[in-house]
C-alpha cells in the first residue's frame, strides 16, 4: 500500500486542500490532490483524503493531539479485484 | 435395528425380464413382489422396476480377438441376464439375503450427490434459463421492469455495443455515470466483467437506467489490469452520494440501485485485525462509512459474497476460506449475495458466512454460472449471482421508489423484501451457505397487485361533478399520497415491519387501482386520450 486514507472530523464548509495540508502539516506532494476531499459520512463531518505512506508518521503525531476517535485516522486501501469468474 | 439401503442382484426369472424389457415408459414399470425373496427384515421397494445386467459369455480359444485378448461377451439373451431391485435391509439380515438362492449379491445403495459448479466448470443452461428461474414475464406483467430506475454498475466499465449485440441493448445516463480518468467514455469500456454484469442485470431490469461507474479501471492499478485499490472506490461512492442527493424536478430518478461484483480475496491485502487502519473488520474505515454513507441516502447497495467456498475456492483466496466476506461485502446495510446454479444448487466457490462486519451473511443467492453475456463461456462467480438479484431490486423499485423520509419504501424494507420473499433451501430459515434462501421473482412479482389505469371520475366523481359549472382546461390535481410515516411509527416495531401490500397499495393509490375495483372499460377511456374531467357519465 503505498498510500493511505486519511479520515478525519471537520466542522462547518468542507476544508480546501490547502487547510487538509496545513491541518496535518503535509507536504504538497504528500496529499492526492486528485483523489480531493470526500465526504465520507456528510451527517457526523467525516472526510477523507489520500495521502503518502511517508506522511504517516507526521500525520499520526497531529492525531494524537486531538480527542481519541475511532473514526479518525490513517486507514488501509488495500487493492480490490472483481470476484469472477472464478480462477483455478 | 438400524436399516440399510441395498442394492440386490437377482438370478433371471420370467417376471423380472418382462418388467426389465418392457417397452412400458420407466415411471409406470413397478416391481412384481412375487419374483423378490420374501425374508422378515427386508423391504423391497416397489416403485423401482427391476434393470437387467447383461450376462457374460465366456469366448472360445477360437474366437478370442487376436488383438484385443478380449475373453468375454455380453449376452443378449435374457436368461443369461441378472437383475438390480432396490431394498432396505435390517442390518442383521443382510447375509441371510445374500445366501438366498435367488440373490447374486447384496451391495451398499450409497447416497450420492451432484458434483458442485467449481472453477473451470462448463456453464450450466444460459439467460433464458435465469429469466425464467425469475419469472421475469410475471415481473413484467405487474410493470416491475426497472422503468425509473438508475442502476449503477460499479465495476470495469460497460459496453454498450456488446450488449446490443447480443439482444439487450439498455439505456445509460452518461452524464451521471463516472470515470476514474481523462481518457475513458462511459459506456464504452473494454468487453469485460463489467460488461458482464451489466448484461446480468438487465435480465430482470431492462428498462432501468444504466450507470457505468469504472472503478476498476483505475489507473492505480494494482497486479493484474482489472484491479484497483479501495480509495478509488471511496471516490466513486462519493461521486454516487453527489447522485443520490443531488436536487431534482418532480419526476426526475429516485431509485438507485447498486451493484458491486468485487472485493478482497486474502487477509493479506488489508492490515492485520486490530490495527486501526484494518479495512475487513472496521466499521470505521472511510469505505464502509461513505457504503453507509449512501445506503442512508436511499441507495439499495448489493455486494458479492465473494469466490472463496470452501468446496472448491478461487486461486486467489490461497485457501482462506473461513470468515471470508471482508469488509462491505458484509456490511449490514447492503444486501449480500451468494450464488446458485440453475438446478439451484450453491456453487462450490460461493464464500459461506458469517460476514465480517454482520454475521448473518450472505443474504440470499443468485443464480450463477450459465451462459449469459458472452463475454465469458459462463457468467460465472458470485459476480453474475449479484447482478442478477440487483436486476430484480432494480425491478422492484420500479413500483415502490425510494421516498426520503418514507421508511416504508427505505433501502432497509427493500431488504427485508428481498429476504422474505426467496425461497428457502438448506437449513430451515437463514444460514451460512444460502442465507434466506434463493432469490425468487415469483414471490416478489406476487406480493404486488396488477397494475390497471384508472378512471379518475369513477374513482372520485365530486371532482368531475365540476364540469358541469365550468370548463377546465387543466387535468385536476390528484390527491396527495398518505404519508406512511406516521403509521410505521405506531404500528410497527421497526420499518422493516411493515405490511408490505399496504405501504404498496398506498403509495399508490394516486396513480393506479386495483383490478378488481376498476371500473369496465376504464382503460380504453384513458387511451382514448380522455384526461381529468372527460368521463363518461359525469
Amino acid at each position: 500500500m503505498d498510500s493511505l486514507m486519511l479520515q478525519f472530523r471537520h466542522r462547518g464548509p468542507t476544508p480546501g486542500v490547502d487547510e487538509v495540508r496545513r491541518l496535518f502539516d503535509l507536504k504538497e506532494a504528500e496529499l492526492d490532490p486528485d483523489f480531493g476531499i470526500i465526504a465520507t459520512d456528510p451527517g457526523a463531518g467525516l472526510y477523507t483524503v489520500l495521502v503518502a505512506e511517508s506522511a504517516s508518521e507526521r500525520v499520526s503525531a497531529v492525531l494524537a493531539t486531538r480527542p481519541p476517535d475511532p473514526a479518525e485516522g490513517l486507514f488501509g486501501n488495500p487493492r480490490i479485484e472483481p470476484v469472477g469468474p472464478p480462477e483455478l | 435395528m438400524a436399516k440399510v439401503n441395498v442394492i440386490v442382484e437377482l438370478r433371471h426369472q420370467p417376471s423380472l425380464a418382462a418388467a426389465a424389457f418392457s417397452t412400458a415408459p420407466d415411471a409406470a414399470k413397478t416391481l412384481d413382489p412375487s419374483s423378490v425373496p420374501k425374508i422378515a427384515g427386508v423391504s423391497f421397494d416397489p416403485t423401482f422396476a427391476p434393470a437387467a445386467l447383461p450376462g457374460l459369455v465366456e469366448r472360445t480359444a477360437e474366437t478370442v480377438p487376436y488383438v484385443s485378448g478380449q475373453r468375454f461377451d455380453l449376452s443378449l439373451e435374457p436368461e443369461s441376464a441378472t437383475y438390480i431391485v432396490r431394498a432396505t435391509v435390517d442390518e442383521n439380515k443382510v447375509e441371510q439375503l445374500a445366501a438366498h438362492a435367488a440373490v447374486v449379491g447384496v451391495f451398499a445403495d450409497v447416497e450420492i450427490q451432484p458434483t458442485p459448479i467449481c472453477p473451470g466448470s462448463p456453464p450450466l443452461g444460459n439467460a433464458a434459463d435465469v429469466e425464467r428461474l425469475l419469472c421475469t414475464s410475471a415481473l413484467r406483467a405487474k410493470g416491475l421492469d426497472g422503468t425509473g430506475v438508475l442502476l449503477a454498475i460499479v465495476d470495469t466499465g460497460i459496453n454498450l455495443a456488446h450488449l446490443a449485440a447480443r439482444g439487450r441493448p439498455i439505456t445509460l445516463d452518461a452524464a451521471r455515470s463516472w470515470v476514474p480518468g481523462p481518457s475513458m467514455t462511459p459506456g464504452a469500456a473494454p468487453v469485460g466483467h463489467g460488461t458482464m454484469c451489466a448484461f446480468d442485470a438487465s435480465l430482470a431490469a431492462p428498462k432501468a437506467t444504466f450507470l457505468d461507474i469504472q472503478l476498476l479501471r483505475s489507473t492505480a492499478g494494482g497486479p493484474s489490469p482489472m484491479s484497483g485499490v479501495l480509495s478509488d472506490a471511496v471516490r466513486a461512492y462519493g461521486h454516487l452520494c453527489n447522485v443520490m442527493l443531488a436536487p431534482r424536478r418532480p419526476g426526475e430518478l429516485r431509485s438507485l440501485v447498486v451493484n458491486n461484483s468485487w472485493g478482497m480475496f486474502h487477509p493479506s491485502w488489508d492490515f492485520p485485525v486490530g490495527h486501526p487502519g484494518n479495512y475487513s473488520d472496521n466499521p470505521n474505515h472511510p469505505f464502509n462509512r461513505i457504503v453507509a454513507a449512501l445506503e442512508a441516502a436511499g441507495a439499495d447497495i448489493l455486494f458479492a459474497a465473494g469466490n472463496c467456498g470452501p468446496t472448491c475456492p478461487d486461486g486467489r483466496c490461497q485457501g482462506v476460506t473461513a470468515n471470508a466476506i471482508y469488509g462491505a461485502n458484509g456490511h449490514p446495510a447492503v444486501l449480500t449475495i451468494g450464488g446458485v446454479d440453475t438446478t439451484k444448487a450453491i456453487v462450490g466457490y460461493s464464500t459461506r458466512g458469517p460476514g465480517r462486519l454482520s454475521r448473518n451473511k450472505p443474504d440470499l443467492c443468485g443464480f450463477t454460472h450459465f451462459q449469459g453475456s458472452g463475454v465469458y463461456a459462463a457468467d460465472g462467480g458470485t459476480s453474475a449471482a449479484t447482478p442478477v438479484v440487483a436486476g430484480v431490486v432494480a425491478a422492484v423499485r420500479t413500483r415502490m421508489p425510494h421516498n426520503p423520509g418514507n421508511p416504508a419504501v427505505s433501502p432497509a424494507a427493500v431488504r427485508t423484501l428481498m429476504r422474505s420473499t426467496c425461497q428457502d433451501l438448506g437449513a430451515a430459515g437463514f444460514d451460512f451457505d444460502y442465507g434466506f434462501g434463493v432469490v425468487n421473482g415469483c414471490e416478489v412479482a406476487r406480493r404486488f397487485r396488477v397494475l390497471w389505469p384508472f378512471d379518475r371520475c369513477q374513482r372520485y366523481p365530486w371532482l368531475c361533478r365540476l364540469d358541469r359549472f365550468e370548463r377546465l382546461d387543466r387535468p385536476i390535481p390528484l390527491p396527495e399520497p398518505l404519508d406512511l410515516g406516521a403509521e410505521a411509527a405506531v404500528g410497527a416495531g421497526s420499518p422493516e415491519d411493515l405490511d408490505f401490500e399496504t405501504i404498496v397499495e398506498r403509495s399508490y393509490a394516486a396513480g393506479f387501482e386495483d383490478g378488481r375495483k376498476a371500473a369496465p372499460g376504464a382503460t380504453s377511456e384513458l387511451s382514448a386520450g380522455k384526461k381529468g374531467c372527460g368521463c363518461s357519465g359525469s
